[in-house]
């Protein structure tokens, strides 16, 4: 059998078997998340689901009087290392047409840090910015 | 004149502008030791400018000899909307059987690298997360 292929020490697994499928379960990311910071100006709260083994998000902006809505997406998902079937982190993408959000998050003692990469796409003269924030459930 | 689109609080600027606007990656190049020396991770970045480009080149841990990943282009992000001083990147890597991002960030002098790995070749590995640090000497 052909030796998997690696890029860095990280990549090779510990386990004497290969497992057959890669499998990662997300459960410990479904939820209602909250900021820790009430007067954010970035996500104000996401909702974490599961729909046949993918994790979706529906994330919300901070706007007045009400929160922004984002919609629902699709989430990929990692686990801590390749033996490890256990989520703690996630990427997203929202393409808002006049600007691109990617989201990459990862879960540490049950706080969830959300960082943004946000492009914009509307020759408002906005800069590329990154943004982070911190969730508790 | 026409009201700026905005997913969340953050997405406005104090002061409104138009075109195109340029993130200065200046303060992220350079070469960039991981802190932990036996990282089974990413040893080294090397970040650079080419022709007004950014460029990013890493190495991946392999006994006495790192595994260079060649150079691929990266994005670079300010630290919000009234900013354009980088302070943060993403970068993608295809190896045909892996696909590994890079988002990073810059605090205090000190670069905070988080990678998502998703292996594409059957070979029972889960999609993993990494989170390392570096410095510049």
């Amino acid at each position: 059998m052909e030796e998997p292929r690696y890029t860095r020490n990280r990549d090779r697994s510990s386990l004497e078997v290969a497992q057959s499928n890669a499998y990662v379960e997300p459960s410990d990311l479904v939820g209602s998340w909250v900021n820790t910071n009430k007067s954010t100006r970035g996500i104000v709260r996401l909702i974490l689901t599961e729909v046949d083994g993918t994790l979706m998000i529906r994330a919300f902006g901070a706007s007045d009087p009400q929160p922004c809505d984002w919609g629902e997406v699709e989430t990929s998902i990692y686990s801590i290392g390749v033996d490890s079937n256990k989520a703690v982190g996630f990427k997203a993408l929202y393409d808002f047409q006049f600007m691109e959000t990617v989201l990459a998050a990862y879960l540490n003692k049950r706080i969830l840090v959300v960082d943004s990469y946000n492009t914009f796409k509307d020759e408002s003269g906005r800069p590329r910015y990154f943004w982070r924030d911190h969730f508790h459930q | 004149m026409t009201e700026l689109q905005f997913t969340r609080a953050e997405d406005l600027p104090k002061t409104i502008h138009s075109g195109i606007a340029r993130v200065d990656p200046e303060p992220l190049v350079g070469v960039w030791h991981n802190t932990d020396k036996a990282t089974p991770g990413i040893v080294k970045l090397i970040l650079s400018l080419r022709d007004g480009a950014f460029r990013v080149r890493a190495f991946g841990a392999n006994g006495s000899t790192p595994h260079d990943w060649g150079e691929v282009g990266g994005v670079v992000y300010s630290g919000g909307v009234d900013s354009d001083q980088g302070m943060a990147f993403t970068a993608s890597y295809q190896f045909g059987f892996l696909e590994t991002t890079l988002a990073v960030y810059l605090k205090q002098g000190i670069l905070v690298l988080d990678s998502f790995n998703a292996f594409d070749d059957q070979s029972g590995r889960n999609d993993y997360f990494s989170r390392e640090f570096f410095y510049q000497q």
